[in-house]
């Protein structure tokens, strides 16, 4: 006989979504980076704020909110935020401009952090448990972190990056009705540690802050130095959440604060293995992604469970919650200079290495000089941290040596600008290995 | 799979992956060699009017970035009308006139090896000597043509 599915399960299932994609979006709009950087004519420090300024809202509120909402309604506080949410989700949609986007962003930030700030209560009142509640939320922000950068990827390729945020109404818009019915009391005060909470979220904002590193540096790497499309360079990414997943099955034998200490350290590792790239080579990137996802994996059922050991399970979530979402900010708005920083001295470098290329190049030397400045041309007019239009300043060149000179510079421009992601990387694997350090507080403490 | 197993398999990815790319050459990975200022490079050999002309417009981007204590990519560079002053750290006037004298030397050179014939040596001299600056830099670049004029001259 057919199991039947019982409308609170439904209900469950509807809020889950809805915090999942709320999880999701502090990563989703990473492949769809490099289009929004051509078509909204930008470079790449105001357009990570499309990332930052959702992240800096959900932490900034969900911290705000913390145990203030043990005593509000966590019905109405969920379907404010699923309201704002699903309203901003679609005016995201329709933004003609990166101010207008940027703004509409922090809107739907409001939306995310109340809705997840009061999904819990939600989800616990749904489930009739506070073990089965707590695992669901714990689950919905797992998929919805693994698969926000790879849906992304997906619907940006097959059409825009608009279509990323026009998914995203729906989702919210069945979740209304599910938390609409919901009769969740307030959570019952319990025995925790504050401090081991705190060193918690600690520890998840020094991971969030190495796991922006593995998504934005090695996207934009991907996609606008290396030249992939958003749907191979998605399937590159997926090797993260894969990982991840296989990590949260590792991390079964090893348990405690040796998983911690043992995610954070390949996490890092990892990230150091994106910073000392020595060619434009996929499999390295998925080889250092698997090993920062297995790290994830590892470190990330540590901290999160442990995050939620405070005196008020509501509180501690909203805490969690902004703990996660203010590592994320915290690289961003660190890594997003230095990198901006960095690919205009590689351009520089870029443009003489190409220079010596063509100055040493058999061919002719009206050829020569040309190239050699209408690459530099190029090189300018690219955006920041994006390969240049190598093909415009061969316009009109035909030949053998021609077209070898012409490989020669994109390799040369791709390893220079490869380098200059190095100070970037290396700064979010420091954050990855400075995690070690609360999970050994941690110890201390069990 | 037990603890220890877990933990070895991650430091010897870890390590494997590390050492992987050292060996692939990650340490020099996309720096930039470029040559020093004043260093002696190779001219291109060959005959022709082509190479003839690499020659000189080479020697004399070699000569002058020497004298202005540069490399001669930044030197090329710095010729763009568009952002080439990033890649300056001279002024104007001293780019000028160490560019007229090393390009008339190289003219010079290339007269002595026999590249060129007193009559061509004569007006690309006049050239570089008193030709607008940006005419100067354009001239480099088609000096092919130039000569292929020159050499109509009975």
């Amino acid at each position: 006989m057919a199991r039947q599915v019982s409308v609170p399960s439904l209900a469950a299932a509807a809020v889950a979504a809805a915090v999942a994609i709320a999880f999701a979006d502090s990563s989703i709009v990473v492949l769809a980076l490099p289009q929004l950087l051509d078509e909204l004519n930008t470079s790449i420090t105001p357009v990570s704020w499309v990332i930052t300024a959702y992240n800096l809202v959900v932490a900034v509120l969900a911290l705000a909110l913390g145990s203030r909402l043990g005593r509000a309604s966590a019905r109405r506080v969920g379907l404010a935020g699923l309201v704002v949410f699903l309203a901003a989700s679609l005016g995201c949609a329709l933004a003609g401009s990166l101010p207008v986007l940027v703004t509409l962003r922090c809107v739907q930030g409001v939306g995310a952090a109340l809705l997840l700030a009061a999904s819990l209560p939600l989800l616990i009142a749904l489930t009739g448990s506070e073990r089965r509640g707590i695992a669901v939320w714990v689950g919905a922000g797992g998929v919805g972190a693994a698969v926000g950068p790879a849906l992304g990827g997906v619907l940006t390729e097959v059409f825009d990056w608009r279509a990323i945020f026009l998914v995203q109404a729906p989702l919210a818009a069945l979740a209304i009705p599910a938390v609409a019915a919901v009769r969740a009391r307030p959570l019952p005060p319990r025995v925790g540690g504050r401090r081991t909470a705190l060193l918690a979220d600690v520890g998840l904002g020094l991971v969030f802050a190495g796991l922006a590193g593995a998504l934005f540096l090695v996207v934009v790497l991907l996609i606008e130095v290396w030249g992939l499309s958003p749907l191979t360079a998605a399937g590159a990414v997926t090797a993260l959440p894969l990982a991840t997943i296989l990590g949260a099955r590792l991390e079964r034998p090893l348990t405690g604060t040796r998983a911690a200490v043992a995610g954070s350290l390949a996490l890092a590792a990892g990230l150091l293995g994106l910073a000392l790239l020595p060619a434009t080579s996929v499999p390295l990137v998925v080889w250092a992604l698997a090993l920062c996802g297995a790290g994830l994996g590892l470190a990330l059922p540590f901290f999160g469970v442990r995050s939620l050991e405070g005196p008020d399970l509501a509180g501690s979530a909203a805490h969690s919650i902004g703990a996660r979402h203010a590592g994320l900010v915290a690289a961003l708005v660190l890594v997003a200079p230095l990198l901006a920083s960095g690919v205009t001295t590689g351009g520089e470098q870029a443009a003489l290495g190409s220079a010596a290329a063509v100055l040493d190049a058999p061919v002719g030397i009206t050829d020569k000089v040309s190239i050699a400045l209408a690459l530099n041309d190029q090189i300018q007019a690219a955006p920041k941290g994006a390969m240049p239009d190598v093909d415009a300043a061969f316009k009109g060149r035909s030949g053998k040596q021609v077209e070898q000179l012409r490989d020669r510079l994109v390799s040369t421009l791709e390893d220079t600008l490869t380098r200059s992601f190095r100070p970037s990387f290396a700064l979010t694997a420091l954050f990855a290995l400075l995690a070690v350090v609360p999970a050994l507080a941690l110890r201390r403490r069990e | 799979m037990s603890a220890r197993l877990v933990i070895a398999a991650l430091a010897a990815s870890a390590l494997l992956l590390l050492g992987v790319e050292l060996s692939m050459g990650a340490r020099d990975y996309g720096e930039v060699h470029l040559g020093a200022s004043c260093e002696q490079t190779q001219l291109p050999t060959g005959s022709g009017l082509d190479r003839t002309v690499q020659r000189i417009v080479i020697g004399a981007l070699d000569q002058a970035s020497c004298k202005l204590g540069t490399t001669r990519e930044r030197l090329l560079l710095s010729l763009s009308p568009n952002g080439g002053s990033r890649f300056k750290d001279w002024n104007d006037a001293d780019e000028e006139r160490l560019l007229r004298d090393s390009l008339v030397s190289s003219i010079d050179e290339a007269e002595q090896r026999g590249d060129l014939s007193g009559l061509e040596a004569g007006i690309l001299r006049e050239l570089a000597r008193r030709a607008p600056v940006d005419l100067v830099v354009q001239a480099a670049t088609h000096l092919d043509d130039l000569l292929g004029l020159a050499n109509l001259v009975p």
